[in-house]
């Protein structure tokens, strides 16, 4: 039995449908700046805060005529974009808030090496031993304070001193949403081992240790008096005091036993099987060059790798002790580290 | 009238693969974290975290349940002098996301908000208030979730039958008893409704418990994808979740049977108002409170946190490019999912049985996957199998189209439901075809309806965060996106410009709706 | 008198040949094997209790349901067979709804118009005038339709359904949405403008005061089976079925037992119309207004009940042997309860019934 009328119901319908439907993919397609398919449009996954990269970016787009395409996010989340489309890459270049991410990708071979002349000053410690990564800025783990609830006297020279219980609910840190935070969990264990860690953490976290969101939310809450004291990176002291607030800043552990300040650095790194290589390396050398260096310096408050450079009101790399470890070290701890301290 | 067309059932086969997709994909790979996810779950900590989750959304229920109750009697049973004003006003807090709300509150009432910087200003030290945590989160969710159990209760006051109060006061029961005894029980539906929404709404929210440091499942799911390098823990925490909204869900459907929720209006006798004589200043008191809580205040703190003028259109200029995007992304979706909808509702309402199960099943998938759910859902799946789509703006839209296609297939359906089947059939009967039935008849009938159905899902697109944080491509933000970026990179005039830039986006289409005034089905 | 009850001269407009349709996989039987035939310009009533497939038969024939089984033809030409479905906007078949179904978004000349697309401009705009001054709306064509009463929308209804000449109109239960004013004012006017269009109408109603009024001949519908088709009178005198019996008038069946020329009864022996052979045992039907009854102390039944009802007396009798019958008499003639009463009865027709068969 053929029943025509409820054809010609559905039919006209399915069409209208499938017109729509395509109509939007269409348009989704067509409007939307999809895959850069020219030369001359290049993609940043950048873990670092807009605010710091923008300069630096703009003043590459001027420089080179071309067009960026900017992705902020997590660092973490970014790398685990990257590794997920490895199959179809989208990033060029990925900037990374520390350099132990990068080692986990070129492990798992999401990076192309690219060792530019620029790299060549920039210390081994601050860079890929095989190429896979540079270091373009560091920052370092700081204690930030509130100059109008103690005495520079009496803040704590070691983070380990944090644990005692007279800071006892006026600690803030980031959590491991912050990558830089997972390295300095990972540091930790390197120094004294995951058992001593862990028992330091856990002190730490028994005695009110407020775990924020985002490094921002630490400085802000130190500047406004909502903390006494915060564990987070060397800009943003600056920034803090930028800002107007009554803050001080203690760079830790650098006694003569002391393991030191682990500095972070920001690392760039050229994505495997990126469309624009060509490109990607062309804003490698320029992240590294004095031009990009100084904006980062004196916009970001970011310590300068190359040496040479006026760090203006930061202070440089050879002015304190810096943790040594290595970064394929600390990326081997990372992995481990976050296993260690789930809900941080 | 069993079987399909192939026709139909092609449609069919689509929208169903579309809508389940990601929910099976999700499935699969919580299954393939095994052992470990099973392990994980039984771990205090999700525990902890289950708990912490239902306690917030059922607070933020009770709350959003004693902010909406009261105005929606007042403003529909008494006679308060601008109570049609009110109840067009009430709506406004839906065009504000919990999220704004949020930032505006924060501002207000943070350790260095306004609030805590007068009375360290009076002399004392330390902080009175503090709206980060747990309270704070339900304070601002529900504020901003009121207007459902305020529009779904105001609208079962209007159309309820008067002759039963009037039954109780003859029998001796003053406005209280009458309240308690006839009004509250005729009111159990609707509120069930509203509270069921508000309860949902409050379990996926994202942005807002973000921002007011409340740890919830959404918020310990997005943690996972950016710090983890695997999405195993991120994927069984989404399974816990969307078994949860499922649950709800369910209990929502069941509490409601075939009711729509909005009731038209039977054009009977309108209910009897009380005067309210020297109640009338307490009732006015709390309608400004309400709804300056929701609606003035928020606005007016985000004035103030945006500087000035200049600031608002220095962001609009150099943001025109997210503007635009928010825009079509919300626009192209709204309409694939108008046109779905009415495919979908159509086979619903004239094909009763296993299709109209199955379909009315999958598009409702959207209310039960939040936001970040269904952003690593889609991920995962159209990473795998659809690689040419993903990484391309068609995810944005492909999310929101997925998530709010419910509410469009809602709208379209209410409105067929109340075209009387019979007319298609005249039409028939007068040499029309099938098609040109439902074209000449049937769709002028429900314009109106698909209007305010294209009209919803556009408003809920331009104010979703969780999902196209996750799914956006490179440079492709939206203003909610913006939004997110600047708060978390502390540029609150920035943020606050752009929040008040969405506002008005989304205030115009909402005000148009309540013009139509074809009721409103659900929102988000 | 053909076996479906039509006259075979009439030119057939309407052929129903064994019927058939159920729903649910067959659980739910709408009609059973209906054959009927409507000639031009007859106006048909389906008479039966909800439920009894009068509606889905209408609907068989306009297109809105296939059959099972069985072929439909209108106007000579099959549309509904084994093989072939023609679509309901291809069989000229016009409908009037129950709840008249005039598109609320057009007015009541649009909505006549409605059904003239294919029609020239001119021809049109004559043809919407007639249909409209045909039902007596003519000033009204500019309204919508929640701007007219119930009656006045019915007319529209009508008026849209006949404008493009159809060969058939099928309606719905015209009249149940219609208060009892209404009702019989429309039942005249209905009957006056079919009549004047000569269009065939099949109209399906529950009302049996209504069908009579109205039909030229009346079908009676039980649980899917068309148990008799026949001009009303018929129907009324000479029930086929029980339930036509009951259905069409009131009726009361007592035992009777056949002896040669008569059917011997408690009430007396009646003639044996029917020829029936002797020795049966058949149940006479007794119609109250058959039954006489005249006060009699001697008599031997007594009345149990009396209802008045305006036109009439409606007593229940009990008779000798236990059994009730029902009495009409007229609305003056009172004998209260109790009273003892003689029973006379003399039916023009002698109907019987074997157990539960019917018998003609």
């Amino acid at each position: 039995m053929i029943t025509t009328d409820q054809t010609m119901a559905d039919r006209g319908t399915i069409g209208t449908t499938i017109i729509l439907l395509i109509l939007g993919w269409a348009s989704a397609i067509m409007l939307a700046p999809t895959t850069p398919a020219s030369a001359s449009e290049l993609v940043i996954y950048s873990g670092r805060k807009e605010s710091a990269i923008k300069p630096v970016v703009e003043l590459f787009e001027r420089k080179a005529g071309v067009k960026v395409v900017l992705k902020i996010g997590k660092t973490s989340g970014l790398a685990n974009e990257i590794l997920q489309e490895r199959q179809r890459p989208r990033a060029d270049v990925f900037i990374a808030t520390e350099a132990g991410v990068c080692e986990v990708l070129a492990k798992r071979q999401a990076l192309d090496p690219y060792a530019p002349a620029a790299a060549r000053v920039i210390p081994p410690d601050y860079k890929s031993s095989r190429g896979f990564w540079t270091g373009i800025s560091g920052r370092a783990r700081v204690i930030v304070y509130n100059t109008g609830l103690i005495k520079d006297g009496d803040v704590p020279n070691s983070v380990l001193d944090l644990a005692d219980p007279k800071w006892n609910g006026k600690i803030s840190i980031a959590g491991t949403l912050e990558r830089t935070t997972l390295s300095w969990l990972a540091a930790l264990v390197h120094v004294l081992g995951e058992a001593k860690a862990k028992a330091y953490i856990h002190g730490l976290l028994r005695n009110g240790l407020k775990v924020l969101p985002d490094n921002s939310d630490v400085w802000r809450g130190v500047g406004s008096g909502e903390f006494t004291l915060g564990l987070t990176n060397s800009p943003n002291y600056h920034l803090a005091v930028k800002a107007g607030f009554p803050v001080g800043v203690v760079y830790p552990d650098q006694g003569p036993s002391g393991m030191g300040s682990l500095v972070n650095a920001n690392a760039v790194a050229i994505v495997k099987g990126a469309r624009n290589l060509t490109l990607a390396r062309r804003f490698v050398d320029f992240i590294l060059s004095r031009e990009a260096q100084a904006i980062l310096v004196g916009h970001a408050f970011e310590i300068p790798l190359v040496p040479g450079m006026d760090a203006g009101e930061v202070r440089p790399l050879s002015s304190f002790k810096a943790l040594k470890i290595s970064q394929e070290r600390l990326a081997d701890l990372e992995e481990r580290t976050i296993r260690l301290f789930p809900g941080f | 009238m069993g079987l399909l067309t192939p026709a139909a059932a092609l449609g069919v086969a689509v929208v169903v693969l579309l809508t389940a997709s990601p929910l099976l994909n999700l499935c699969m790979a919580v299954l393939a974290a095994g052992s470990q996810g099973v392990s994980s779950l039984l771990s205090g900590s999700v525990v902890t975290l289950m708990g912490r989750t239902l306690l917030l959304a059922t607070l933020t229920t009770l709350w959003a349940l004693v902010l909406g109750v009261p105005p929606a009697w007042i403003l529909t049973r008494t006679d308060l002098p601008g109570r049609r004003l009110f109840r067009v006003l009430g709506v406004l807090p839906l065009a504000i996301p919990p999220y704004i709300g949020a930032l505006t509150y924060i501002t207000l009432l943070g350790p260095v908000g306004l609030v805590n910087t007068a009375y360290r200003a009076l002399g004392a030290s330390g902080q009175l208030v503090n709206i980060y945590g747990m309270w704070g989160g339900v304070l601002v969710l529900g504020l901003f979730t009121y207007p459902y159990i305020l529009l779904l209760a105001g609208s079962a006051l209007e159309s309820s039958n008067p002759a039963l109060e009037e039954a109780a006061r003859a029998a001796g029961y003053g406005p209280m008893g009458i309240f308690a005894q006839v009004t509250l029980p005729l009111l159990r539906p609707s509120l069930l409704a509203g509270s069921l929404l508000v309860f949902l709404y409050a379990l996926s929210d994202f942005a807002a418990v973000s921002f007011l440091r409340v740890t919830t499942f959404t918020t310990e799911i997005y943690h996972q994808l950016n710090t983890r390098f695997d999405e195993r823990g991120a994927s069984t925490l989404s399974g816990v979740l969307v078994l949860l909204t499922v649950l709800v869900l369910v209990a929502q459907r069941r509490s409601l049977g075939r009711r729509s929720f909005v009731q038209r209006r039977t054009g009977a006798k309108p209910p009897t108002l009380y005067p309210l004589g020297r109640w009338r200043v307490p009732a006015l008191l709390c309608t400004f409170v309400v709804l300056g809580g929701s609606v003035f205040l928020p606005i007016a703190l985000l004035l103030y946190q945006a500087g000035s003028a200049a600031t608002i259109i220095q962001t609009l200029a150099s943001g025109q490019r997210y503007l635009w995007n928010s825009l079509w992304t919300a626009a192209v979706a709204a309409t694939v999912a108008s046109g779905l909808a009415l495919f979908v509702a159509y086979l619903i309402d004239r094909r009763k049985g296993l299709v109209g199960l199955l379909l009315t099943a999958s598009t409702q998938v959207g209310y039960a996957i939040p936001g970040t759910v269904l952003g690593l859902s889609l991920i995962l799946l159209y990473n795998t199998y659809l690689p040419w789509i993903y990484g391309t703006a068609a995810m944005v839209v492909l999310g929101y189209l997925l998530r709010y296609l419910p509410q469009a297939v809602q709208g379209s359906a209410a409105a067929l439901s109340q075209v009387d089947p019979n007319l298609e059939e005249a039409a028939r009967g007068l040499g029309r075809s099938g098609w040109q039935a439902l074209r000449e008849v049937t769709i002028p009938l429900i314009r109106p309806g698909m209007v305010a159905g294209w009209m919803l899902v556009f408003i809920s697109s331009i104010k979703e965060v969780a999902a196209t944080l996750l799914l956006r491509p490179a440079g492709f933000d939206t203003l909610p996106v913006r939004i997110w970026i600047a708060t978390i990179e502390v540029d609150f005039a920035g943020a606050a410009s752009t929040s008040l830039i969405l506002i008005a986006t989304t205030a115009l289409p909402l005000f148009l709706i309540k013009r139509l005034d074809t009721g409103i089905p659900q929102l988000d | 008198m053909t076996a479906d009850g039509s006259g075979g001269r009439m030119t057939e407009v309407i052929r129903l040949e064994r019927v058939s349709k159920s729903y649910g996989d067959g659980d739910i039987i709408a009609t059973r094997e209906i054959s009927l035939v409507a000639g031009k310009g007859e106006i048909v009533a389906l008479l039966g209790p909800s439920g009894c497939g009068k509606t889905t038969t209408l609907r068989l024939i306009a297109g809105f349901e296939a059959p099972d089984a069985g072929s439909i033809e209108i106007g000579g030409r099959i549309v509904a067979n084994e093989r072939i479905f023609v679509p309901p906007e291809r069989r000229g078949v016009g409908m009037v709804f129950q709840d008249y179904a005039l598109f609320p978004h057009l007015t009541a000349r649009e909505n006549v118009a409605f059904g003239l697309r294919t029609w020239n401009v001119e021809a049109r705009r004559k043809r919407i005038a007639e249909s409209l001054d045909l039902v007596g709306l003519s000033e009204l064509g500019g309204r919508y339709s929640h701007e007219l009463s119930g009656g006045q929308q019915q007319r529209v209804a009508l008026a849209r359904a006949l404008a493009p000449s159809p060969q058939v109109v099928l309606l719905d239960e015209p009249f149940s949405d219609l208060d009892a004013d209404m009702r019989a004012h429309m039942r005249q006017d209905v009957h006056r403008i079919l009549h004047q269009a000569g269009t065939t109408a099949i109209f399906v109603t529950h009302d049996q005061e209504e069908a009579f009024m109205i039909a030229d001949r009346v079908g009676v519908l039980n649980r899917g089976r068309l148990e008799q088709i026949d001009q009303p009178d018929v129907i009324y005198h000479t029930p086929a079925t029980r339930f036509v019996a009951r259905f069409v008038g009131s009726a009361d069946f007592i035992p009777g037992a056949v002896e040669g020329d008569g059917i011997v009864t408690e009430l007396g022996t009646f003639p044996n119309q029917q020829g029936l052979p002797p020795g049966q045992a058949v149940e006479v039907m007794i119609r109250p207004d058959d039954v006489e009854l005249v006060a009699d102390l001697a008599g031997d039944a007594t009345v149990l009940t009396r209802h008045f009802r305006g036109s009439d007396n409606l007593y229940c009798v009990r008779l000798p042997s236990g059994r009730t019958v029902h009495s009409s008499q007229g609305s003056t003639k009172i004998v209260e309860p109790g009273a003892r009463i003689a029973v006379k009865t003399d039916p023009t027709h002698v109907v019987c019934f074997h157990e539960d068969e019917a018998t003609r």
